[in-house]
């Protein structure tokens, strides 16, 4: 499996593209800005896309949707029953989902958003804003950020520490690291500064 | 991308090496497994895919290698020479690093969170979109390079030089710093407080 990184400078997010060799399919996830880079990427290493997941359906994971849409068909997973205009395939809970030869493992994390995901596969877990590295993301109130710290901690805490954390902002970490070092999943971490600006 | 699988030892919950089935702790002969993880080391220039948790490096030379998707989670480098090297998405998590020399390299995408550094010189370097949270950098020289969207978060800073450096989007939230310089830097457009740093 390859994992294949793409940072946007609008809306400053990373969008991933993840390739099996032996199947020569692809998923993308959050495809904040989709560009000729990241066509080639699936172009010349002759992949066949055969989804889309979004993490959440803030603009800076959703804007290249109709591009891929347009060029490639397949379906586009998330919490939302529809994301800029297409019908979406509704994941909500915890559960696993086979998309061709990917497992994925996926896991309501609201809070951020009420459809905020994270999604694993193999030793990945793609976060979104829900997670990065050393933060938690943005929410309107205290109570949000409250929810958001505990479906984190709880999907967290289940997890062997091996796991690889990517991020939608940010650069990546690993479960052993926000375990330990992650001030702002702590419940006595007072920080107003975490409820105060959101971005879209 | 790196296939992170347990050691075959029930109950150990390590990430296997590369060219064995069982953790550095587990491993039989850890010198052979050494030995091999040289040998790769010394016939490549792209080290992919690459499991090298918990092993000790010392006098040992990576200079222009090109490092991908690979794992050196608790490692120990002393006297390592780095320089002109490229890393993209690569762990170097709870690593110690002394006397290293990672002038010129080009990091991107990496992160070495929970790492110490003593000693250490990136001088020069592209460390862009990394991840050094939590990190213990002493007497570490980061001068002349580029660390746009970088993250410190809590890092625990003593006799460190930002100095000549692109610190746009640089994240230096809750860090501790002693006797640390950012001159020529442009720090006003680093962030400093947790409420510049939106999610």
């Amino acid at each position: 499996m390859k994992l294949y990184f793409h940072f946007s400078l609008e809306g400053f997010s990373n969008s991933y593209i993840l390739g099996n060799d032996e199947t020569k399919e692809a998923i993308f996830i959050d495809p904040g800005y989709i560009d000729s880079l990241m066509i080639s990427h699936i172009e010349n290493n002759g992949y066949t896309p055969i989804g889309i997941l979004i993490t959440h359906s803030h603009t800076n994971q959703t804007r290249g949707i109709n591009t891929l849409l347009k060029i490639y068909k397949m379906p586009l997973i998330g919490a939302d029953y529809e994301i800029n205009g297409h019908p979406t395939t509704v994941v909500s809970g915890e559960g696993v989902l086979q998309l061709g030869a990917f497992k994925i493992e996926y896991f309501a994390t609201p809070g951020h958003t009420p459809d905020s995901m994270f999604y694993k596969i193999d030793s990945m877990l793609f976060t979104g804003d829900s997670l990065s590295s050393d933060c938690i993301g943005s929410t309107s109130s205290a109570y949000g950020t409250e929810i958001l710290r505990n479906t984190v901690k709880t999907c967290l805490k289940t997890q062997r520490t091996d796991l690889l954390i990517f991020p939608s902002k940010g650069p990546p970490s690993t479960l052993e690291a926000e375990l330990k070092f992650n001030k702002e999943l702590e419940n006595n971490y007072q920080n107003q500064e975490t409820c105060m600006y959101r971005d879209y | 991308m790196i296939a992170v699988e347990n050691c075959k030892i029930l109950g150990c919950r390590k990430p296997h090496l590369s060219f064995s089935d069982t953790c550095l702790e587990h491993t039989q002969n850890p010198k052979e497994i050494y030995d091999k993880i040289f040998v790769y080391f010394s016939n490549n220039e792209r080290i992919q895919d690459m499991c090298c948790n918990e092993m000790t490096f010392e006098n040992f030379s990576f200079s222009k290698k090109i490092f991908h998707s690979s794992c050196f989670q608790h490692c120990t480098f002393k006297n390592v020479d780095f320089s002109e090297a490229s890393f993209r998405i690569c762990f170097f998590d709870f690593c110690t690093f002394e006397n290293c020399n990672l002038t010129q390299t080009n990091i991107q995408f990496t992160t070495f969170a929970g790492s110490q550094f003593k000693t250490v010189t990136f001088e020069n370097s592209d460390l862009i979109h990394s991840n050094f949270n939590d990190t213990i950098c002493e007497k570490t020289n980061f001068n002349d390079s580029d660390l746009y969207d970088s993250r410190f978060i809590q890092a625990t800073l003593t006799d460190t030089n930002f100095k000549n450096c692109n610190i746009k989007k640089t994240v230096f939230v809750r860090t501790k710093e002693t006797n640390v310089s950012f001159k020529a830097s442009n720090t006003r457009e680093a962030i400093f407080e947790r409420r510049e740093l939106s999610l």
